[in-house]
C-alpha cells in the first residue's frame, strides 16, 4: 500500500461520492414522479418512479465498477480481479 | 398505484419512514418488516413484496454505506471478496423464487423469521450484559493485534475513543455465509445481515460495528443482483417501490444521524417478540 498511487481513503472517498449520486439520483426521479403525480400526470410520473427504481438498482453495480477501477489505480490488483468478478455476476444477472 | 387513495400512500410512507429509522437503530435491513407490511397489510403476493423489499434494502444499504465508508468502518477489501458469493447466492436465490408457490415462501419466510427473532433478542441481551462489565473486559473481545494481512485493517471507535485494529481470519466460513445470505436475500427479500454479522464477528473476528457496516455494504449487491433479474421479470412496482423508498430513506437519515448514539439494546430485544408475532401470522396466512 505505501507506493500505491491512490490511498485506501480516496478509494473510500470515491465509493462515498458514487452511493451518494445515486441515492440523490433516484430521490430525484421519485421526486419529479411524485410532482407530475399530484398533477394528475400519471404516464409520465410512473416513467419517472421506474427511472428512480433503475437509478437505485444501478447504484450498487456502478459502486462496484467504481471499486475496480480505484483498487486499479491503488495497483490492488487482486481486489480490482474481485470486483471485476462481482460485476461480471451482475452482468449476468441482467441477461438472465 | 392509481386505484390506491392517498391515505394508502401516507400510509406506507410513514411505514416505510418507521422502517428506515428502526432499520438504522436495530441494524438490521428493512426486508423483515417490509414484507409482512406489504403481504399482510397490503395483501400484495409475496413475489411483488420481496422484490419491492429488495430495491428499499439497495436505497438503505447505499445510504447507510456511504456514511459508514467515511467514517472507516466498511472493510471494503473484505467486503468485494464476500459480495462474489453473495451474489452467486442472491442470483440463484432469485431463480428459486418463481420456481416455489407463494404459501411455501410465506412458510420460508415465517420460519427464518425464528433464528432472525432469536439472533436479535441474543444480540440485544448481550450488548446489555457486556455494558454492565468493567470497559476493559468488554473490549478485549473486540480488540486485536494489527497483523500484516491484505484484510486487516482499522477504525476509529468514539464509543471507545479509540482507533480499533482487528486482524481478519477465516474467510472461507466468511463466504459461506455469503452464499447463503445472498440466497436469502433473493428469495426471501430479507438482507442476510442477521447471518453475515455473526459469522463476520464471531468466526472472522471482525469487531462488532466493522462487522455490521461490512455486511450492510455487501447487502447492496446481493439486493441488486436479485432486484436486476425481479426488474426484468416486470416483479417491481415503480410506483410503490418509490413510496416506500421515499420513507424508508427519510428515516434512515434520521435514523443514521440523530439516533447513532442510543442504546437499541432494549428495542432489540423487543422487536425480536414482535417479530415471532410476525412469523406467527405470516404461517397462518401461509396455511389459509
Amino acid at each position: 500500500m505505501k507506493t500505491a498511487v491512490v490511498t485506501e481513503r480516496e478509494v473510500g472517498r470515491l465509493i462515498q461520492r458514487t452511493l451518494q449520486i445515486g441515492v440523490w439520483l433516484a430521490l430525484a426521479c421519485f421526486a419529479v414522479g411524485l410532482a407530475l403525480r399530484l398533477l394528475a400526470h400519471p404516464a409520465a410520473a410512473g416513467n419517472w418512479f421506474l427511472a428512480g427504481v433503475v437509478a437505485l438498482i444501478l447504484t450498487p453495480v456502478a459502486r462496484v465498477a467504481m471499486l475496480a477501477f480505484g483498487y486499479w489505480r491503488a495497483k490492488e490488483y487482486a481486489f480490482t480481479l474481485a470486483a471485476l468478478v462481482v460485476l461480471s455476476l451482475l452482468l449476468i444477472a441482467v441477461l438472465l | 398505484m392509481s386505484e390506491w387513495h392517498g391515505l394508502t400512500i401516507l400510509m406506507l410512507m410513514v411505514s416505510g419512514f418507521f422502517i428506515g429509522v428502526l432499520g438504522s437503530v436495530l441494524g438490521i435491513g428493512g426486508g423483515v418488516f417490509i414484507v409482512p407490511l406489504l403481504v399482510l397489510v397490503l395483501k400484495l403476493p409475496i413475489q411483488q413484496a420481496i422484490a419491492v423489499s429488495l430495491v428499499a434494502i439497495i436505497a438503505t444499504s447505499s445510504a447507510v454505506a456511504a456514511v459508514n465508508v467515511e467514517r472507516g468502518l466498511t472493510n471494503m477489501r473484505l467486503g468485494i471478496v464476500l459480495e462474489m458469493t453473495t451474489a452467486v447466492g442472491a442470483i440463484g436465490g432469485a431463480l428459486l423464487l418463481n420456481a416455489l408457490p407463494a404459501h411455501w415462501l410465506q412458510t420460508l419466510f415465517a420460519v427464518m423469521l425464528g433464528p432472525v427473532a432469536v439472533l436479535m433478542f441474543w444480540k440485544g441481551w448481550r450488548t446489555l450484559r457486556r455494558a454492565a462489565l468493567p470497559a476493559a473486559a468488554a473490549d478485549r473481545t473486540t480488540i486485536g493485534h494489527l497483523a500484516p494481512g491484505r484484510f486487516d485493517t482499522e477504525f476509529h471507535d468514539p464509543a471507545v475513543g479509540a482507533k480499533i485494529p482487528y486482524a481478519v481470519r477465516n474467510l472461507v466460513p466468511a463466504a459461506g455465509a455469503s452464499l447463503v445470505a445472498g440466497a436469502m436475500s433473493g428469495l426471501l427479500g430479507l438482507g442476510g445481515g442477521i447471518i453475515q454479522v455473526p459469522v463476520m464477528n464471531l468466526v472472522c473476528g471482525v469487531p462488532i460495528k466493522a462487522a455490521t457496516a461490512t455486511s450492510n455494504f455487501l447487502i447492496g449487491v446481493s439486493a441488486a443482483a436479485s432486484a436486476l433479474i425481479f426488474l426484468r421479470q416486470g416483479l417491481i412496482l415503480p410506483d410503490l417501490a418509490a413510496t416506500v423508498v421515499v420513507g424508508v430513506l427519510l428515516g434512515s437519515f434520521v435514523g443514521i444521524r440523530v439516533l447513532y448514539k442510543i442504546r437499541a439494546e432494549k428495542l432489540q430485544m423487543a422487536f425480536a417478540v414482535l417479530m415471532v408475532l410476525v412469523a406467527a401470522k405470516m404461517l397462518s396466512k401461509a396455511f389459509q
